[in-house]
């Protein structure tokens, strides 16, 4: 398995002020660069916690010489995620996808979740930061 | 802003209605067609409602929908003291001196009523179960998974607690109801347990106060409710607290949304700590 961790530049400046508001209900993104996301490609998903206050993504990537970096993320509650098509079950351990995350400035293996691609080319989004640009990306269902 | 509270209550979540059956298809996101709702996650029934049954309301509903808060009338010194001790996540954000929110619901300790009606942890609204029982109804609800008795037997409301010869106070306190006409019912609530914020700014309401909600079914898949306080130990005057609707939850399904300590804890450990994101749970 490749490791091919990618800084992808894309934010939208107008996007990115749009969070400003109320994107998070219980705190603000002030600790994750959102600027772009990281992306982590062939990732192994090592545990799925479908938790409050976040459920917590946990995968492994493994570089070419075989060094594996653990990372964690979060994402929207439970409740929201559901609303845009997420379950308990979405993602299992041992499912290889690509993720795509805004990484937390700390510098550690940590971020916000943005989306998630399978293999089969269908992606799920954050409720809350899944847009490309970190916006929302729930259809406009939210008020 | 600075200090981001996490919490649990956060946590909490109302487990919204849902694309129940959405939500079981792995890749339905796209699939999801807003005029379906009648509000976030609120599915439209199908069929247009039809006349509120008698003195009937059971079911599952979801709520509070279009709610407005009363303003809050002035406060007692009493009150003004309570509620100056508090500090709701929005005053922690406004002004960072405050350190991490106090509020009581971020680790779990229960929302107790009225707050609970508010369901406001994130999405502002859950589901609630009106159940009939001997002599009363129940009403179950799925944030936390609690429940309140409301006797409909005659009995009487408790005029003191926690004072010798009366009973203990309650997160919940005691509820008592009557119907009016064929389609609302009148909840009269006293006895409350001091604890419990009344709202998420932190407002206080006293073990004096009387709260009533008044149902309405206005049709088979609407209710409309006023929640009037008066709570003299903390305010100046009685006020309507809240006004807000329900409607009728299709699939009738009801969901387990819980506070759970640990789950925020793990959330310390696992992201918010490396991320430098400040918890409650120090």
């Amino acid at each position: 398995m490749k490791m091919n961790i990618r800084k992808k530049a894309a934010a939208l400046i107008a996007g990115v002020t749009a969070l400003a508001a109320p994107t998070l209900a219980h705190h603000s993104g002030a600790a994750f660069d959102m600027s772009a996301p990281v992306v982590l490609e062939n990732a192994v998903v090592t545990e799925f916690l479908w938790v409050n206050p976040h459920p917590l993504i946990k995968a492994d990537i493994t570089d070419e010489q075989g060094n594996t970096q653990s990372w964690t993320m979060e994402m929207g509650s439970t409740v929201s995620s559901q609303l845009v098509g997420w379950t308990r079950t979405a993602l299992l351990p041992g499912d290889v996808v690509t993720l795509y995350v805004w990484p937390a400035k700390s510098g550690a293996p940590v971020g916000r979740f943005n989306k998630v691609e399978f293999d089969d080319g269908t992606v799920l989004r954050d409720s809350q930061r899944g847009a490309d640009d970190g916006g929302r990306s729930d259809g406009g269902l939210r008020q | 802003m600075k200090t981001l509270l996490r919490l649990l209550s956060v946590a909490l979540l109302v487990s919204l209605t849902t694309l129940a059956a959405r939500a079981q298809d792995l890749h339905a996101a796209e699939d999801v067609d807003p005029s379906d709702y009648i509000r976030e996650g609120i599915l439209r029934m199908p069929n247009p409602p039809g006349p509120a049954p008698v003195r009937d309301f059971s079911g599952v509903w979801v709520g509070p929908n279009n709610r407005e808060l009363g303003p809050v009338p002035p406060m007692t010194a009493a009150g003004q003291v309570v509620f100056e001790g508090r500090h709701s996540y929005g005053a922690v954000s406004r002004n960072a001196d405050l350190g991490v929110s106090n509020d009581p619901f971020i680790v779990c300790d229960p929302l107790g009523f009225p707050r609970n009606l508010l369901a406001h942890a994130v999405s502002s609204r859950g589901r609630f179960i009106f159940a009939d029982a001997p002599d009363r109804i129940l009403i179950a609800y799925e944030q936390q998974r609690i429940w309140r008795e409301i006797w409909l037997d005659g009995r009487g409301l408790p005029e003191a607690v926690d004072v010798r010869g009366a009973p203990e106070s309650r997160y919940y306190g005691y509820s008592v109801g009557r119907w009016e006409g064929d389609h609302t019912l009148v909840i009269e609530t006293t006895g409350l347990d001091e604890r419990p914020w009344l709202d998420e700014v932190g407002h206080p309401r006293s073990s004096e106060a009387r709260i009533v909600e008044r149902y309405t079914r206005t049709d088979e898949h609407n209710i409309e409710l006023t929640v009037t306080i008066d709570d003299p130990k903390f305010y100046m005057e009685p006020w309507t607290w809240m006004r807000a609707n329900f409607y009728w939850v299709l699939g009738q399904e009801f969901a387990e949304t819980i506070c759970i300590p640990s789950e925020g804890i793990q959330y310390r450990d696992a992201l918010a700590q490396p991320s430098g994101i400040r918890t409650e749970f120090e």
